[in-house]
């Protein structure tokens, strides 16, 4: 088949600005998220958790409505299930989407020697690293917010007509909180990625730092009552957010004003972290 | 047509070198529209050129311009770039059209464009029936023939092609030469690199040569192989009676300009006509029943001009012949440059003063 007979025809129009390329390198960026299988499993495990939420909600609140009236259903809490729902999609999806897309994005990259085709072009590593740290951010975000917001209208609609507007009203929280999800999300695993050239290790530091700190604060803060550690968490320092969003009691001293300073600082650090190291192979490449 | 807007490279003294390393020394040039080889051994500094020239690296001193302006984070410049790099490294699970419509877009067209565009490209390069099967799969030439199309998709007017006939077939190499000539015939510049000087020659007349990060000589590539034949040349024979051969040879052979025995049972004779010496060890072993076990020549051609090159280079230096230039090794490059092309139009004005005086000194 010739090209011509592929119906091809010279350009005549204008080429698109070189700011253009940042959603170019974030539409590659998902589409190569999308080659993983850790990230396909993620989103098909990503209907489970509202599912058993909406299950919850329709037993508990609609259950109750229906046995004993529209009172009985008016001390319904729609936080409950919100925040386990995000604690649920943390720890399940968002994990293997971030182990999937975000921890052997960079890696990936040296590997294949791609920084030489990318930076050859009108591409800036500012650019760059937006796209590959918003692909993972994007992934993460529509797994975890349009899945509450699903789970938010069953509770709306299983709840009495008086409480349509408060419970309505959790979907800013959960807005809140899966944007600060995908942001931290985004920029640590992609953080990561830059460490290195074997996806392998990579990969390993990233399921690390997502684990083991949570795991020994969990210990800590179990045996001696100690809560700070978590603050070398950050999925522990989500959780903290996530109570505080969801107005869940807690009797921990940590709490969500210790939590935005320690993820903000992540967040920045992160992205200095990565810059300095593309700038960095920009020329060892 | 501004001069910003002509496709051309030129470097003014750039330099790079990675901590004590020097990757890249002083080098000075022009490179006007049309194909250039630039020829060196490995570890010469051409990759490095390459990438200072696509952009990638900052010379540590001088400049490169690209088209009029420094190509380092400009994208209004890398726009107008193709850079085919040297390293055989592709994502294995994207399909060869997946990769080069992303390259397309990069380089500023709309998605459908783009599509349209790398097909172009790919069945340019005669990937036409393979550009939706994963780059995994590919053999090195058909990867070879990828990284080309991505660096032509978007019509660059400087094409940068780092060692691109590596590992390919005859018919790809012919599909790939015949590119660059029409890329070339449409005003781009090509810079080709390569350390084969038979790859340059069936392609462009132009040639740079480059060795120890300096440039040691540009001109047209006849007159690199009359430096070849100019260059005294190493015949080495392993022989019983090594002694009497060198007589025998010394009486019919013209040029030989020296004779050594390096070790028991070898002669080397040292000659500006290897044809004649060839012919007379022939002749000698024949006549004088010698029994002839290997004849070699320890010179890898183009390999041994470059040191010889460099050599000349360095007996240039030290004899102080650019000495009051103040610019040695320039300079030494710019009188290689007289030498072989008088008027070649490569070297910056300041320099001819100092190659003529070069050329005095030797």
């Amino acid at each position: 088949m010739t090209v011509r007979d592929l119906g091809y025809r010279p350009y005549e129009g204008v080429r698109l600005p070189p700011s253009n390329n940042t959603w170019v390198m974030l539409r590659q960026g998902l589409a190569r998220a999308w080659a993983s299988w850790l990230v396909k499993i993620a989103v098909f495990l990503a209907f489970g958790p509202p599912l058993v939420a909406a299950a919850y909600v329709v037993i508990a609140a609609g259950g109750a409505r229906m046995m004993q009236g529209d009172e009985a259903a008016m001390g319904f809490d729609g936080t409950v299930p919100l925040r386990h729902l995000f604690t649920a999609q943390t720890w399940l999806v968002v994990s293997l989407i971030t182990l999937g897309a975000g921890a052997p994005a960079i890696a990936e990259d040296l590997t294949f020697r791609a920084f030489q085709f990318y930076f050859a072009k009108p591409v800036t590593a500012v650019q760059y690293y937006a796209g590959r740290a918003l692909a993972v951010a994007v992934l993460v975000f529509l797994v975890s917010f349009p899945p509450a917001v699903l789970v938010d209208l069953v509770i709306v609609v299983m709840t009495p007509l008086e409480r349509a507007g408060e419970q309505s009203a959790l979907i800013l929280p959960c807005l809140v909180y899966s944007v600060l999800l995908a942001a931290v999300m985004g920029t640590a695993s992609v953080a990561i990625s830059s460490l290195s050239r074997s996806r392998a290790l990579t990969m390993s530091a990233w399921i690390l730092c997502f684990v083991v700190p949570h795991a020994l604060a969990a210990v800590v803060e179990g045996i001696g009552h100690w809560p700070w550690l978590y603050l070398a968490s950050f999925t522990g320092l989500l959780g903290v957010i996530a109570d505080a969003l969801f107005h869940v009691e807690t009797h921990s001293q940590l709490l969500w004003y210790h939590a935005v300073p320690v993820l903000v600082l992540l967040i920045v650090g992160s992205t200095a972290l990565t810059l300095h190291r593309l700038r960095r192979a920009e020329v060892i490449t | 047509m501004s001069s910003a807007d002509k496709a051309s490279i030129v470097a003014v003294r750039a330099s790079k070198w990675y901590g004590k390393v020097t990757a890249l020394q002083d080098v000075s040039l022009k490179l006007d529209p049309g194909v250039w080889g630039l020829l060196g051994p490995n570890g010469s500094g051409k990759t490095t050129f390459m990438r200072m020239c696509a952009g990638l690296i900052r010379p540590s001193l001088g400049e490169v311009r690209v088209c009029g302006e420094r190509p380092f984070a400009n994208s209004r410049v890398l726009a107008r770039i193709g850079l085919c790099p040297e390293a055989d490294a592709l994502y294995e699970d994207l399909t060869a059209l997946e990769f080069v419509t992303a390259m397309a877009q990069l380089s500023g067209y709309p998605l459908g464009e783009a599509k349209d565009r790398a097909v172009k490209s790919l069945a340019d390069f005669g990937l036409e029936s393979a550009m939706e099967r994963r780059m995994g799969g590919y053999s090195r030439g058909m990867r070879q023939r990828a990284k080309l199309a991505q660096a032509v998709v978007a019509d660059p007017d400087v094409l940068l092609l780092d060692e691109p006939l590596t590992g390919t077939d005859p018919t790809s190499r012919q599909v790939i030469l015949d590119q660059i000539k029409a890329r070339a015939k449409k005003g781009a510049v090509v810079l080709f690199s390569t350390h084969v000087l038979h790859e340059v020659e069936t392609i462009t007349e132009q040639v740079l040569l480059i060795a120890r990060g300096q440039v040691v000589a540009q001109g047209k590539v006849h007159e690199i192989r009359d430096l070849l034949e100019e260059h005294p040349h190493h015949v080495r024979v392993h022989v019983d009676r090594p002694r009497e051969l060198a007589a025998s040879v010394l009486v019919s052979a013209k040029g030989v300009v020296a004779v050594e025995f390096p070790a028991e049972g070898t002669v080397e004779f040292l000659t500006k006509e290897p044809d004649s010496t060839y012919t007379s060890v022939a002749k000698a072993a024949l006549d004088g029943g010698f029994e002839i076990k290997a004849l070699t020549s320890p010179d890898a051609t183009l390999e041994a001009l470059f040191h010889y090159l460099v050599e000349r280079s360095g007996k240039m230096a030290a004899s102080g012949a650019d000495a009051g230039a103040g610019k040695a090794p320039t300079l030494q490059a710019q009188g290689y440059e007289k030498a072989l092309s008088p008027g070649a139009g490569a070297a910056a004005p300041s320099a001819a003063p100092a190659a003529e005086s070069t050329r005095e000194a030797e």
